[in-house]
């Protein structure tokens, strides 16, 4: 059918303007899709010529239900603007209209009602049920150009707002892979900025490394190197995210994870001992399976909980999510004290959790601190098989 | 033109149209077919008692009748649709006919307006 063919704008806009001169309004330079429904073959003939004189390009639709069909058409190329008959056959305007605002991708569509001087009540009931305005049937062409300029210029609006937001839901999810999944979420929210800038918090903080990591650096091919660290970052990062941790940073063979920040979580302490333990488990596979390609590979944990201040590290242009804290050095040293497949903790650390999680092995003298400070070790340590040694030194 | 067809209406639409005769004969033509076959709506609606069916034909014709100038003729579809809408219509083969004499006048009226402007 001819009448549901598109057909381009006739004229340049402006040439034989019926109305006069364009206003100097940004909105009048706008063109767009306009689609006429309405079952008048004069009515359609009528305004689809008159939009293309002022640069439109116009579709028609015979009835409601035509409309909808064109629209949900897969080859049909998106419309700005629907000119809506009321009375019509087979799908009137009120049914049509119900359809196009209860449906996710045309509801959004500005609709403009053609309407008689006599059915002004009708207008009410379109406008109450989401029309964006209403045309008289006695078209004035300087009314059909601002109305369809002013509906064009909200639907432009819709539309920017739309893709700004679909930008930074992709922002954001470029981000969250960057970042700990806590500190993107931080960076886009409301109170981020605040954040960000600083605040003071009582954390935990978890650091692990590997044993013998330059060792094997130094003797292993470098693809073999980076092989392990992959699966080495691909293991830890699955568990930090499992146990909500904020992963501060991967360097190397060393990872930091805090709790209780950005993130509030009452129970960090426990938290933190038992993606400890996940860490070690997981672990075990991973090792023996570099020992038997002549390799001692083992995770050294520490982990320290204390009053840190956190926020945005670095400069202008490179920052991190960080914390300057006694207890971020803490943990560092405990982890650097840490024998093959050990987990070790600050004395505050271990009174947080479960007693059971952890035994005292003695005070250490820890490189910065002045006095010795006791240490306890997470256990059961399971590593008697494979280091025998490290694990009878702890639960000996 | 004076009688079935409002100069000044028509005047409106020459003007709505940018004042090109084309397009007014165009619109013109697509009115008179439309409008033909609206009034065969009207009949067969009668016939099957379709009282929305009749009603919405005299709807349609009016509009475009009241956009060429012909008030008359669309005064007569506008009681007709009025009644339909009342749910009583009175006579509707007479008000047919009257409106296909309104019509075919209205043709007649705009055809020899053609006639004047396009001599040959």
């Amino acid at each position: 059918m001819s009448e549901l063919e598109p057909r381009s704008a006739g004229e340049a806009p402006g040439v034989m303007d019926p109305s006069g001169p364009a206003e100097a309004l940004d909105h009048d330079a706008m063109t767009g899709r306009v689609l006429v429904v309405d079952d008048t073959p004069f009515n359609r003939q009528l305004l689809t010529r008159l939009l293309g004189r002022i640069g439109h390009t116009s579709l028609e639709a015979a009835d409601g239900q035509a409309a909808l069909d064109l629209l949900r058409a897969p080859a049909t190329e998106p419309v700005d603007v629907i000119l809506l008959d009321i009375m019509m056959p087979v799908m009137d305007g009120y049914e049509t209209l119900a359809a196009l605002k209860a449906d996710k991708t045309l509801g959004d569509i500005p609709v403009i009602v053609i309407s008689g001087v006599d059915e002004l009540d009708s207008v009410v009931r379109c406008i109450e049920m989401g029309a964006a305005d209403y045309l008289p049937k006695t078209v004035d062409p300087a009314i059909l150009r601002a109305r369809i300029a002013a509906s064009l210029g909200q639907k432009r609006l819709r539309d920017q707002e739309r893709a700004l937001l679909g930008t930074i839901d992709r922002q954001r999810a470029q981000l969250a892979r960057f970042l700990s999944p806590q500190v993107a979420a931080l960076v886009s929210s409301p109170d981020g900025e605040a954040m960000l800038a600083g605040h003071r918090r009582e954390i935990t903080a978890m650091f692990c490394d590997l044993r013998n990591f330059t060792v094997f650096s130094e003797t292993a091919e470098p693809e073999e190197v980076l092989g392990f660290l992959r699966l080495y970052h691909a293991t830890l990062g699955a568990l930090v995210v499992a146990h909500e941790g904020t992963l501060e940073h991967f360097a190397g063979d060393g990872i930091m994870v805090f709790f209780n920040d950005p993130v509030l979580q009452t129970d960090h302490a426990q938290r933190s001992v038992e993606l400890a333990l996940d860490i070690r488990e997981r672990f075990k596979d991973i090792s023996a399976e570099w020992r038997r390609r002549g390799h001692v590979l083992e995770v050294g944990i520490g982990i320290a909980t204390g009053y840190a201040t956190m926020g945005r590290i670095g400069f202008e242009g490179r920052y991190d999510y960080g914390g300057v804290g006694n207890a971020i050095i803490l943990a560092s040293r405990l982890s650097g004290e840490a024998t093959a497949g050990q987990i070790l903790l600050a004395a505050r650390t271990y009174a947080a959790i479960d007693e059971a999680l952890a035994e005292p092995v003695g005070d250490r003298q820890l490189k910065g601190f002045s006095r010795p400070m006791p240490v306890y070790a997470a256990g059961p340590s399971d590593r008697t098989a494979s280091t025998g040694a490290d694990a009878a030194e702890v639960f000996g | 033109m004076t009688g079935p067809i409002d100069d000044a209406v028509f005047a409106s639409l020459v003007e709505m149209t940018g004042g090109e005769m084309d397009f007014v004969d165009e619109l013109v033509d697509t009115y008179l077919e439309d409008g033909a076959n609206q009034i065969a709506t009207m009949r067969a609606a009668v016939e099957s008692g379709d009282a929305e069916g009749l009603t919405r034909a005299a709807h349609s014709l009016k509009s475009g009748s009241l956009n060429v100038g012909a008030l008359e003729l669309g005064g007569l579809c506008r009681a007709l649709e009025e009644a339909g809408r009342s749910g009583a219509i009175a006579d509707p083969d007479a008000r047919i006919a009257a409106i296909d004499d309104a019509f075919a006048a209205a043709g007649t009226t705009l055809l020899d307006e053609r006639g004047r402007r396009t001599p040959g």
